[in-house]
């Protein structure tokens, strides 16, 4: 028998790693006396109420005017920084125990951990998890052989009140703004109505007031059996659960704070009353799996080995909710607690699929290698009328070092392949759909019996060398053609019956992905070794076929899909950047004498620099119409990620460089904080008058939030994703532990050190591909430092 | 070996028991068209989300409704939500007719919920027209058809009254491979709203009780209830329909005469249910603390003294708060003075106002209560103004004479004068019927020719449904300082 127990325990602190510029100074005119008054701002031809210390206040009369120049830089009484108020340092901590033993024809292996991430917003609790596992396998006899594998996975999260508005209204608040005020009606702490001049939420009251948890339980397991029946044939039977249980909570208790009149004061809130919202939804996923496994006896030089096998699947998921507001009763958090119940929702959905595949791989003197892969698909996911497809791949590789040597060169294999692959639709996709509500219905979307998976056909090219005892190479180079791709294609309601929309096979999307991976070792003995692993990898897809109209899609509609456009494109609307393009929309009357190129490189009218006058022109097409214009592409032109792994002695290190070269990101939160005057580069405080800009300015790129090319940044970065230094004492090395210990580790590891980016927004890594986009509501990524010390007995 | 092989069979049998369940899933969670229209019953049921789906295309947040308020001088807001900052620019702009343009989907969510109530009706008389009875022995047949002949004529007046032009379908017309050129003028499409209207009225002779929560109302809604509605929308979509007064002068004042006298005699309520199924949240928006404010026109209206436009300069002077004691009451009942502006200077003094509208706080504060979607006061102005145009300006005086102006407001009589008697009636539109149908006060500033030049005088067909007709961009548009034609963009306004 022989066994091994691991114990580690971690914590950590994790703080924001970058804050948003924000304007400190503001265009308002100032009060005679302003600098007495040191709670708050003091505006000209504004009278305050005695003892007035901040936040919405009926008592004060007349409004903030702005100052003739426009400039941002008048400055605020007092100038906080409000994000750092806001988002504090939060912990986590990680608790690991594993048990391993094998004994005779058993084994197992057992583990519990423990982790808990309180996040960095305050008065919010953040994510705990608890992950349960236990292995076992048993070898009944020589020819059977029975495994389980078994996870039980807890989770509970707080989420900060609210939602991600809180995210928006932190960097909206002006900085002499006291988000600490008591509320002047009841006493609550983080007075809602905040600012005075503005209408956007405490963001502290949010997190302090409305509770949001959700709990889920998470168990998968697997049971299989394998049986040899000769040495060439066996089988594998596998059966897999998953099952997810998810509840989540919204609480408002009665006294919540809203804003709105009818409350009976004067300050233009009112309670709510209270809202209780509940939702519960239940996943159980079930794979059944039977392989018949064959290896006949290797025929001269050539092996050849065939699997044949059945997968079954079925899913289950299902959900209800229950929302009501107003409570009878004060601090009872139950749906019993509310006169009638305002809405309520459920579903549920099963999703089955059945699969046969074939396998046949030939291996012809362990250099020539082929393999041949062919799958029938059936799924209830596919319309009624179509409803399963077939795959296959082929591949083949020649390691061409077994014929030819190559100085330098251990191994060289070449590889190619061929296959296809579907994508599956969304569950009801194919049916045709009416939209209910409350028992009332309306036309939703129109069915498609004849709805089918994408087609993907890949052809993939590589090579894998191994050279100088101490490098390895993998190129692959991929080349996918997807036809048949889901589109929603919009419909015309009223000649389809009201239906809005339909799901279609309809498009050609073609990729070409290059990726390339290199490791090099290079040292390895006793006392030391170094290893670098550099993974490059490059992406480019375009629309190749659309036989719908060309639509705008994607968030806030960024997307121009049509053909011939590389997905990912980011598309707006534009401004003049040179006299020449000036001089193609000249406004009757108007020269290219009357217009100058400014110091940010745009047109204006000349001699406007500096003034109200000072502002960027749309750039118009031949049409004379408004350019829409690609301005930028979420695509990065490539990314790297670069690791190296150090040893010396008891000492290791490890770090990880990610790069990312090119791929924009829309910041829509940059265009947001300018609506309000908020936005940092609008801060005109400590400039020289020359260089000084009038809100104006900028206020035209605000554009009502019209996405255009000024808020297109470049999201390139270098990352140190990770650094970790360990070292290691053997339990021999313990004074009165060498008997118990074997191995004593401790770590330090840092995530999200450093980066290096021009992106102005919390961190460049936001968004996606699919969504390029810098919205309002997001969690800001973390800096996470933490500290680990791990015992193996 | 033998036993290796019964365990394999046993094996073999435990996994492809599955086989047995079928790749034929039913979809649970939406019904689809037979479910829909299976029965008589269900069709009543879906006949009953008709108004609803008008109400909430009307007065939902998603839709025209602020920006319409705000483009009339009725109601003030800068914030850019919902196209209101760039429909009240000051000198106005262009709507703009963009699929990407941010605030888009607000005519096409108005659009497609009438459209949504016209097919729905459409596939309803459809089903019934096909044989399916509503209640015990086609009981209640009569109910169900007229509803729905109301919910079309009501929808396709929304789409006159708002639209260049829109596309007349019901259960016998339709329109195989729709282009724009297939849409029809507003005036063809109020012709068919009133013509089911019509119809409506004619099947209401008949004694039926809609259930209350058709049409969101505090009991059930009789036939005679629903008559008197469908002949008051027939009033306000032939009152309302002219682009300028030269259309105005052509309207047929004694058919709305005709339509107003039947019309309803008590406010037609929509009671909010505490932001479910109903809620007026445009109007919420319109008067919430921070968001609209009373425009300064209107407070003009409700006391002389104090002027009608904030000018866009820092140097004008605050408006002190009103002291006329011949001010219309309800300056003091209805409206609230505010002593601090929430809106931006930033985007424009002439947005500012020292007055918001309070009257419906305590309904707007939890979304709970009555909201007026049709007031007998609406009607009331109707019946006076058709006795105004034709010749009859003693008995409009007298309808004016007896109505809010004087029973709220607390104003003198209004003589029997036409200038003064549509000097009352506009200030009516403005200040009792404020938040409560759509773009009555938009109307009524239209026909008039007061709507401040480049406002648009209608919209265009929803950029995203031309982009499914497959127009090329760009696509149509009103509004703006280049196209003052007093046709499709007003050349005129009231300053």
């Amino acid at each position: 028998m022989a066994s091994k127990v691991t114990v580690r325990n971690e914590v950590g602190f994790q703080q924001i790693a970058n804050y948003i510029d924000l304007a400190e100074n503001h265009a308002f005119e100032l009060a005679s006396d302003y600098a007495t008054q040191k709670l708050y701002t003091k505006y000209a031809g504004v009278t305050y109420p005695a003892n007035y210390a901040g936040g919405y206040n009926p008592g004060i009369v007349g409004s903030r005017k702005i100052s003739a120049d426009h400039y941002l830089d008048n400055p605020f009484a007092i100038t906080k920084d409000l994000q750092k108020e806001f988002f504090g340092t939060g912990t986590n901590m990680t608790n690991y125990v594993a048990v391993s033993s094998r004994y005779a024809k058993t084994n197992m292996f057992a583990s519990f951990e423990n982790n808990k991430q309180t996040g960095i917003v305050q008065n919010t609790n953040g994510y705990a998890r608890q992950n349960f596992r236990l292995n076992l396998d048993h070898q009944i006899a020589p020819w059977l052989k029975l495994s389980a594998t078994n996870l039980v996975i807890n989770t509970r999260t707080q989420y900060p009140g609210d939602g991600g508005g809180i995210f928006f209204n932190i960097v909206l608040a002006e900085p002499d703004n006291n988000l600490n005020l008591a509320n002047p009606v009841d006493g609550q702490p983080y007075y809602l109505r905040h600012n005075h001049w503005s209408n956007e939420r405490n963001p502290f009251y949010s997190t302090w007031k409305n509770k949001r948890d959700d709990v889920s339980q998470r168990w998968i397991g697997n049971y299989s059996a394998n049986v040899k029946f000769t040495k060439w044939a066996s089988l594998d039977v596998a059966h897999t659960i998953e099952s997810n249980n998810y509840h989540y909570t919204s609480y408002n208790p009665y006294d919540t704070w809203t804003v709105g009149n009818g409350g009976g004061n004067a300050y233009g809130i009112t309670y709510t009353k209270g809202n209780l919202y509940k939702y519960f939804d239940h996943t159980m996923n079930q794979n059944t799996q039977a392989t018949l496994n064959l290896a006949p006896k290797k025929y001269k030089d050539l092996s050849v080995k065939g699997k044949l096998s059945y997968l079954f699947e079925d899913k289950f998921y299902e959900n209800f909710e229950v929302y009501s507001s107003q409570f009878a009763v004060r601090d009872l958090p139950t749906m019993e607690n509310f006169t009638t119940i305002r809405d309520a929702g459920s579903q549920k959905q099963t999703i089955r699929a059945r699969n046969y595949f074939g396998v046949i791989s030939l291996d012809y003197k362990d250099r020539y290698l082929l393999d041949a892969m062919y799958r029938y698909d059936g799924s209830s996911l596919f319309g009624s009328e179509a409803r399963w497809a077939n795959y296959y791949r082929v591949s083949g590789a020649y390691r061409l070092s077994e014929d030819v040597k190559i100085p330098g060169v251990d191994e060289f294999k070449l590889r190619a392949a061929h296959g296809t692959a579907g994508l599956r639709p969304g569950f009801n996709w194919q049916y045709e759909t009416y939209n209910i509500s409350n028992g009332v219905t309306s036309p939703g979307q129109k069915g498609n019996k004849n709805l089918r998976p994408s087609q993907t056909a890949e052809t993939e090219f590589g090579i894998d060398v191994d050279f100088l005892k101490k490098f390895n190479l993998q190129v692959n180079y991929a080349k996918s053609i997807t036809e048949d791709q889901f589109l929603n294609v919009p419909l015309i309601p009223f000649v389809n019956d009201g239906f809005t929309s339909q799901f279609q096979n309809a498009g050609t999307v073609e990729s070409k992905t290059l990726e390339i991976t290199l490791g090099a070792n290079w040292v390895k003995s006793k006392n030391f070794s170094w290893n670098t692993n550099v993974v490059f990898g490059q992406t480019k897809t375009v629309i190749t076929e659309l036989p719908v109209p060309s639509y705008q899609s994607g968030p806030d509609g960024l997307f121009f899909i049509k053909k011939g456009e590389t997905y990912g494109a980011i598309y707006g609307y534009d401004w003049v950047r040179s006299l020449d393009q000036m001089s193609k929309q000249l406004p009757a009357g108007k020269s290219i004498a009357d217009y100058e190129v400014n110091n940010e490189g745009y047109v204006i009218p000349k001699g406007s620099a500096g003034s109200l006058l000072e502002k960027p022109i749309k750039l118009n097409d031949a049409n004379g119409s408004l350019a829409f214009v690609k301005m930028g592409s979420g695509l990065p032109d490539f990314t790297m990620g670069i690791s190296n792994n150090i040893s010396y002695k008891n000492f290791t290190l490890y770090f990880l460089f990610d790069i990312k070269s090119g791929g924009d990101v829309y910041n829509r939160k940059s265009q947001w904080l300018t609506r309000d005057n908020r936005n940092g580069i609008m801060d005109m405080g400590g400039k020289a008058a020359s260089e000084k800009k009038a809100y104006d300015y900028y206020q035209t790129f605000y554009d009502v939030n019209t996405n255009n090319s000024y808020w297109v940044e470049d999201a390139s970065f270098v990352k140190l994703r990770e650094l970790a230094i360990g070292y290691t004492v053997k339990g021999s090395e313990l004074p009165g532990l060498s008997k118990v210990v074997k191995t004593m580790n401790a770590r330090i590891i840092g995530r999200n050190l450093l980066t290096f980016t021009k992106y102005s927004g919390y961190d460049p890594e936001v968004g996606s591909i699919r969504s390029p986009f810098d919205d309002t509501g997001s969690y800001p990524n973390y800096r996470n430092v933490a500290f680990s010390l791990s015992f193996d007995f | 070996m033998k036993n290796k092989f019964l365990l394999f069979l046993s094996i073999g049998v435990l996994s492809f028991a599955s086989c047995k369940k079928t790749l034929d899933v039913q979809n649970d969670n939406q019904p689809d068209f037979k479910k829909v229209y299976a029965s008589g019953e269900d069709v009543y049921n879906v006949a009953g989300g008709l108004f609803n789906a008008y109400y909430n295309g009307t007065h939902s947040y998603s839709g025209m409704n602020m920006f319409m308020t705000v483009s009339s001088d009725n109601a003030s807001c800068s914030w850019g939500n919902q196209a209101m900052r760039d429909m009240s620019w000051e000198p106005r702009r262009e709507w703009n007719n963009a699929p990407n343009y941010p605030y888009q989907a607000t005519t096409k969510y108005t659009f497609d919920q009438m459209y949504s109530v016209i097919n729905t009706a459409s596939n309803v008389i459809k089903a019934m027209n096909g044989g399916v009875k509503i209640g015990v022995n086609g009981a209640d047949d009569n109910l169900v058809k007229a509803y729905s002949r109301f919910c079309m004529g009501i929808s396709y007046g929304v789409l006159a009254l708002n639209f260049d032009k829109a596309f007349i379908v019901d259960e016998k017309t339709t329109i195989p491979g729709a282009k724009l050129s297939d849409a029809k003028s507003y005036k063809v499409v109020a012709a068919a709203a009133v013509g089911y209207l019509n119809e409506a009225v004619a099947l209401s002779a008949s004694s039926f009780s809609i259930p209350s929560t058709w049409m969101g109302t505090a009991g059930a809604v009789s036939n005679t209830t629903l008559k008197a509605m469908a002949n008051s929308f027939i009033a306000r979509i032939l009152a309302n329909n002219a682009r300028n007064s030269t259309e105005l002068a052509a309207t047929d004042w004694a058919a709305v005469k005709a339509a107003a006298d039947a019309g309803v005699t008590a406010d037609f309520n929509v009671v909010n249910d505490g932001y479910n199924r109903w809620y007026a949240d445009a109007g919420d928006y319109l008067t919430y603390p921070g968001w609209g404010v009373t425009d300064m026109y209107v407070v003009n209206k409700l006391d002389p003294n104090i002027a009608p436009h904030w000018k866009d300069d820092a140097t004008f002077p605050t408006p002190l708060k009103s002291t006329n004691a011949n001010a219309d009451k309800r300056l003091a009942t209805d409206f609230e003075y505010v002593p601090s502006n929430w809106l931006q200077a930033v985007r424009g003094y002439y947005h500012w106002s020292i007055y918001r509208h309070k009257r419906y706080d305590d309904i707007y504060a939890l979304g709970e209560g009555p909201l007026p979607e049709l007031m007998k006061a609406e009607n009331d102005l109707y019946r006076a103004e058709a006795r105004a145009y034709t010749s009859d300006l003693a008995g409009a005086a007298a309808i004016i004479n007896a109505g809010t102006r004087k029973t709220r407001g607390g104003l003198a009589d209004v003589a029997a004068d036409l200038a003064a008697i549509r000097t009352a009636i506009h200030a009516e539109r403005h200040i009792e019927l404020y938040v409560t149908g759509m773009g009555l006060q938009f109307y009524e500033m239209r026909k008039r020719d007061l709507l401040q030049a480049g406002t648009p005088l209608h919209w265009p067909v929803p950029a995203k449904t031309q982009e499914t007709l497959a127009e090329t961009l760009p696509f149509y548009t009103f509004g703006g300082p280049t196209r003052l034609d007093g046709v499709n963009t007003s050349n005129k306004g009231w300053r």
